[in-house]
C-alpha cells in the first residue's frame, strides 16, 4: 500500500515538474533590469482582461546575495474563492529554479476585483552564481487540486523578468581528499584544489579558504582555521587546509571559502560535505601500523610472484595502496610515526654497516621524532623553530656514547632504556606544564609527592595523545627486535 | 685491525659530530640567553631550546645549584650566627607588649613607583596627591632603598617577607627552595594570623605561586583565581584588585595578613593611555598618568576601609617593590620634588601604627618593613631578619650596591664582616644552623 502511495506521489511530482517546465508564458512580461542598480520599482496598470495592476520593488542584496521582491498584485479575473496567488521561478533556459512559491491570500477589493500582497525571497542567486536572469511567473493555485496556468493555459498572468543580476563570486570545485577517519586530539591537513571562475569585483574576492566544519547534524558550524593568504586568491588554489584537533566523534567537513563575518561560500555545485570520524589515536596508530605491516609484507609477496604480468599488476595495486597510505599519513601528521617506524625497521634489518651506528641512528631518530611529536602537540614546545634544531643537535652529541658500547645487547638495552626514560620524562613534563603552565626542572620532578597530592586533577589532564609516545616506543622496539631477528636469520641461512 | 677502515670511520663521525655542533651553534639562542638563564619561565627555555635542549640546560643548572647547596652544608655557620646576633642587638628594640587587639596587616605593594612621586610637582600639581596626604598624616620614609637585584618585583617581595637580602642572581624565587626560610607569613601564622597574597597576573611568572606557598601563605590568589571586572595592561587593574582586597578584609573574622601586589603601573607605563583609547605620549608623561591612576586606586581602597569602619583595625604598609628605572628622567621632568640622599628611592608609608606622624629622612631598606611590623605587634622577629627596628634606621644592605649607611647628611658605603650572598643562602637552606643558640 505504502509503496503504491509513494509511486503515485512521485509520479504526480514528476508530472507537475515536467508541466511546470513546459508551461508556456501567457500574459504580460514586466522587466526589472538590475544593471548598475540594486533595486528597481515596477508599476503596471492596464485594462486588459478586465483590468489588473502590479506594484513591486525588486531589491538585490549584495553581501549575502539574495533578491527580494515585495509588492501587490490586483486583478479582476475570476478565481476560485479558495485559491491563492502563487508563483514559480524559472531561469533563462526555462528550467525551474523554484517550483513552489509562497502563497498569498486574495483579498476582495471594495471596487471589485482581488488583491494580494506578496513577498518573494530568492536566495537561489546564492546557490547558483551562474544565474543572470530570472522569471517570476505568477500563478494561482487551489491547494491540492490544481494550478491555474496548468488547468487554464489560455488564462493570462503577469510575469516579472529580472535581468542583469549582479555578478557574484563563483568558484569551481576541483578535488579534495577528505579522509573518513582521523586520530582524535591531533590537527590534520586536507589537500584541496579549486579554481576561480569569476569574482564579483575586479579587485578580487573577500573570501579566504578554510575548512567548513559542521556538527554531524549540520546545525552548528565548528570554528576552523583560516588560510593566511600572502596574496589575493587567483585563478587556482592548491594547498592544505588545516583541520583543528577534535575530540572523538564525527563532524561534517568540506573545503570552504569564508568571507569573514559575512558568509561562507555556498553554491549548488560546490564540494559536498563529508563525514570525518575522529577515532582514538591509539587505535589509529595501531591500525596504521598494521597497514604499514601489510604493505611491507605485501611487497615481499609481490617480489616472489613468478609471472611478470601478474607481478606488475600486483605492484601497481601495491603502489596505489602505498600512495593512499602516504597521503593519509601526510594528512593526519602521522607521517612522523610511520617514518620513524619505517626508518627503525630499515636500520634494524639492514645488513650494511655495523650494529653500533645503526642503533645510534635509530635511537637518535626516536629522540628527534619525540621532539617533533611534542612540538606538534604542545604549543609551548620549540615554538621558536631554532628550538627543534637545538634539540636535534643536542641528541646527536649526547647519544654518542652509544657508539662506544661494544656488546650489542648492552647497547640495544641501553638504547631502549634511555628512549623509554626520555618518553617518560617528556610525558611527565608536558602533563606538569598542562597543570602548572610551566615546565618543571629535574629537581621538581624529584618531588613527585607534589604531583601525587594533586592526584585526580592531574589524571584528568592525561589524554590518549599523551600516552601515545609509549605505544610508539613499544612499536619501534618491537619492529627493531623483529627486524633484527630476521636479519640474523638471513645471515645464518646464507 | 683495518687502519684504513678505522680512519674512514673517524673522519665520517668527526664530520657528523662537527655538523651537529655547527647546527647547535647556529640554532643556539644567543640573543635571548640572558633572559633564559634567569629562568623567569621555564617554558621560555623550552620554546627556544626544545625539550632536549631544555633538559640539558636544566640538568646543568640544577647540578650547579645542587653543588652550591652541598658546599653550603660544609660552611662554618658560626661567624654568620655571631654576625646576626650582634646585628640584632644593634638594630632592634626590646620586644614590647602585644597590643590588646590584633589588627590586620596589609601590605600594599605598588609596582615601579619612585620615591620622588611623594612630594613631586608637575604643572603645580602633586603627582600622587592622596598618597602625599597620607604620608604627611602617618609615618613616611623619604630615603628608602628597594635593595633588590635581578629578581626585581620578586626580590622586593623577598625583602619585605623575609627581611633578607636577595642573592644577586639568579633570582631567589626561581632558583631557591623557600620552604625553610623564616618568613613573615610563617611568624604571623604562629601568632594566629591568616595570611593571603593577591596578584593580578598569573602565578607561574617568576614561579611566584610556588614561592608564595613555600614562604608560608595560607592562601594565594592569582589572575586565574580572581573573578574581577577590569583588566589593564598585564592583568587585573589595581582598582579592582584593591577593592577585592577590601572585600576580603571586610569579610575576615580574624586577624589577617594580606599582601596585595599591584601591577597596572608596569613599564612602559602606557597601559592607562591604551585603556583610555588614547595615543601614549612620552614615557615621563605616561608614567605620571599611570601613578595618578594608582593614587586614585589607593584612595578608593582607603576610603572603602574607612566607610566599612575597619580602617582603624588595619596596619597598612604602602611601598613600592622597586624604582621605575626612569627616576633620572622623572627628576628632569618634574618641576620640583622633595630632596633625597640618593636618586632611586621608593616610597614607604606606614599607616595605622602607634607612632606619631613623622617624616623619616634616615636611610632604610625594604627589609626593615617586617621588623617594624613585628615590633609593632610585640612579636620578636626571627634572628635571620636583617632589617632595622623602629628608630634604629640609618643603615641598609642592597643586593646590587652592598651596604650603605648615614654619615651625617650623606650616605657612605658600609661593609659587612660576612659574605652577604652566603648568608642569604644559609638562611634559605640551613636556617637551623643560624638559629641554634
Amino acid at each position: 500500500m505504502m509503496k503504491r502511495v509513494i509511486i503515485t506521489l512521485s509520479m504526480t511530482l514528476l508530472v507537475g515538474l515536467l508541466s511546470a517546465r513546459s508551461q508556456p508564458a501567457v500574459g504580460f512580461e514586466l522587466p526589472a533590469d538590475l544593471a548598475d542598480r540594486s533595486n528597481v520599482m515596477i508599476s503596471h496598470q492596464g485594462e486588459e482582461h478586465g483590468g489588473w495592476s502590479l506594484e513591486a520593488t525588486v531589491e538585490y542584496h549584495s553581501s549575502v546575495p539574495r533578491i527580494s521582491v515585495r509588492g501587490s498584485y490586483v486583478t479582476r479575473q475570476n478565481f476560485d474563492p479558495d485559491s491563492y496567488l502563487a508563483y514559480r521561478i524559472y531561469d533563462d533556459a526555462d528550467h525551474v529554479v523554484l517550483a513552489e512559491g509562497r502563497r498569498s491570500e486574495w483579498i476582495e477589493r471594495e471596487g471589485g476585483g482581488l488583491r494580494a500582497e506578496f513577498e518573494i525571497d530568492i536566495p537561489e542567486v546564492l546557490d547558483d552564481p551562474t544565474l543572470t536572469t530570472l522569471h517570476i511567473r505568477f500563478d494561482a493555485v487551489v491547494e491540492y487540486q490544481f494550478w491555474y496556468r496548468e488547468k487554464f493555459p489560455e488564462m493570462p498572468f503577469l510575469e516579472i523578468t529580472i535581468s542583469n543580476i549582479p555578478t557574484r563570486d563563483h568558484f569551481e570545485p576541483g578535488w579534495a581528499w577528505v579522509p573518513r577517519f582521523l586520530p582524535a586530539g591531533f590537527a590534520a591537513r586536507i589537500p584541496v584544489q579549486f579554481a576561480k571562475e569569476r569574482f564579483a569585483e575586479d579587485r578580487g574576492s573577500n573570501f579566504v579558504p578554510a575548512l567548513d566544519v559542521n556538527t554531524l547534524d549540520g546545525k552548528v558550524r565548528v570554528p576552523s582555521q583560516r588560510i593566511q593568504l600572502m596574496e589575493p586568491l587567483t585563478d587556482q588554489f592548491r594547498g592544505w587546509l588545516p583541520l583543528d584537533a577534535h575530540a572523538a566523534g564525527t563532524v561534517m567537513v568540506r573545503p570552504g571559502l569564508v568571507w569573514e563575518n559575512v558568509r561562507w561560500y555556498e553554491a549548488n555545485d560546490w564540494f559536498p560535505r563529508r563525514a570525518v570520524t575522529f577515532i582514538s589515536p591509539v587505535l589509529y596508530t595501531i591500525g596504521m601500523t598494521s597497514l604499514l605491516g601489510v604493505l611491507w609484507w605485501g611487497w615481499g609477496l609481490i617480489a616472489r610472484i613468478g609471472r611478470i604480468g601478474m607481478r606488475r599488476s600486483a605492484a601497481a595495486g601495491w603502489a596505489l595502496g602505498a600512495t593512499w597510505f602516504v597521503v593519509q599519513m601526510l594528512m593526519s601528521g602521522f607521517w612522523l610515526v610511520a617514518g620513524l617506524l619505517i626508518l627503525v625497521g630499515v636500520l634494524a634489518r639492514s645488513k650494511k654497516g655495523m650494529d653500533g651506528p645503526r642503533t645510534y641512528f635509530a635511537t637518535w631518530a626516536f629522540f628527534v621524532a619525540m621532539e617533533l611529536y611534542w612540538s606538534r602537540l604542545e604549543s609551548s614546545v620549540a615554538t621558536v623553530s631554532g628550538g627543534i634544531w637545538v634539540s636535534v643537535a643536542v641528541w646527536a652529541l649526547l647519544l654518542a656514547p652509544l657508539l662506544a658500547i661494544r656488546r650489542d645487547w648492552v647497547r640495544g638495552a641501553t638504547a631502549l632504556i634511555i628512549s623509554l626514560g626520555w618518553t617518560g620524562l617528556t610525558f611527565a613534563s608536558v602533563i606538569y606544564f598542562d597543570f602548572f603552565q610551566d615546565y618543571p626542572s629535574v629537581e621538581n620532578l624529584f618531588y613527585a609527592g607534589q604531583i601525587g597530592e594533586l592526584g585526580d586533577s592531574v589524571f584528568t589532564l592525561i589524554e590518549q595523545q599523551h600516552v601515545l609516545p609509549f605505544l610508539i616506543w613499544f612499536l619501534a622496539a618491537t619492529i627493531a627486535g623483529v627486524a633484527r631477528v630476521q636479519r640474523k636469520t638471513q645471515i645464518e641461512n646464507t | 685491525m683495518n687502519w684504513q677502515r678505522l680512519k674512514g670511520g673517524v673522519i665520517r663521525w668527526s664530520i657528523w659530530f662537527l655538523a651537529a655542533g655547527f647546527v647547535l651553534g647556529l640554532a643556539w639562542p644567543r640573543a635571548e640567553w640572558r633572559l633564559l638563564s634567569t629562568r623567569l619561565l621555564n617554558a621560555q627555555a623550552v620554546e627556544r631550546l626544545g625539550l632536549g635542549g631544555y633538559f640539558v640546560f636544566d640538568l646543568v643548572d640544577t647540578t650547579k645549584r645542587m653543588w652550591r647547596r652541598s658546599r653550603l652544608a660544609s660552611v662554618d655557620a658560626q661567624p654568620y650566627r655571631e654576625f646576626l646576633q650582634a646585628h640584632a642587638a644593634a638594630v632592634r628594640n626590646p620586644v614590647g607588649a602585644a597590643p590588646a587587639k590584633q589588627k590586620h596587616i596589609v601590605y600594599l605593594q605598588l609596582e615601579s613607583i619612585d620615591g620622588l612621586m611623594i612630594g613631586g610637582r608637575k604643572n603645580g600639581r602633586p603627582t600622587m596627591p592622596f598618597l602625599e596626604r597620607l604620608a604627611e598624616e602617618n609615618v613616611y620614609f623619604t630615603n628608602v632603598l628597594d635593595c633588590t637585584a635581578t629578581g626585581r618585583t620578586t626580590d622586593g617581595e623577598f625583602l619585605v617577607l623575609t627581611s633578607q637580602v636577595p642573592v644577586p642572581r639568579p633570582p631567589v624565587y626561581v632558583s631557591q627552595k623557600l620552604d625553610r626560610i623564616p618568613s613573615l607569613p610563617r611568624v604571623l601564622n604562629e601568632a594566629g594570623y591568616y595570611s593571603q597574597s593577591m596578584h593580578g597576573f598569573n602565578g607561574v611568572f617568576w614561579h611566584r605561586a610556588e614561592a608564595h606557598e613555600a614562604l608560608g601563605y595560607d592562601e594565594m590568589s592569582f589572575e586565574e583565581d580572581l573573578n574581577l571586572t577590569e583588566k589593564i595592561g598585564w592583568g587585573w587593574s589595581d582598582e579592582v584588585m584593591l577593592q577585592a582586597a577590601a572585600d576580603r578584609l571586610v569579610a575576615s573574622d580574624g586577624p589577617m595578613f594580606l599582601h596585595v601586589i599591584t601591577l597596572t603601573n608596569h613599564h612602559p607605563y602606557d597601559y592607562i593611555a591604551q585603556h583610555q583609547g588614547e595615543t601614549p605620549g612620552t614615557i615621563e608623561e605616561e608614567f605620571l598618568r599611570s601613578v595618578a591612576y594608582v593614587d586614585s586606586a589607593i584612595e578608593g581602597f582607603m576610603k572603602r576601609l574607612e566607610a566599612e569602619g575597619i580602617l582603624d583595625d588595619c596596619l597598612i604598609v604602602i611601598y613600592s617593590d622597586h624604582d621605575s628605572a626612569i627616576d633620572v628622567e622623572m627628576e628632569a621632568h618634574l618641576e620640583s620634588f622633595y630632596p633625597r640622599l640618593i636618586s632611586d628611592t621608593v616610597p614607604l608609608v606606614m599607616v595605622g601604627f602607634d607612632r606619631d606622624h613623622q617624616r623619616v629622612d634616615a636611610i632604610v631598606g625594604l627589609q626593615d618593613v617586617p621588623v617594624m611590623v613585628l615590633e609593632e605587634l610585640g612579636i620578636a622577629p626571627p634572628l635571620t631578619f636583617l632589617g632595622n627596628g623602629w628608630d634604629k634606621w640609618g643603615r641598609t644592605y642592597s643586593a646590587s650596591h652592598a651596604g650603605w649607611q648615614m654619615a651625617g647628611d650623606v650616605v657612605v658605603p658600609w661593609g659587612w664582616p660576612v659574605d652577604a650572598e652566603t648568608l642569604t643562602r644559609l638562611v634559605i637552606n640551613h636556617p637551623e644552623k643560624l638559629l641554634e643558640p
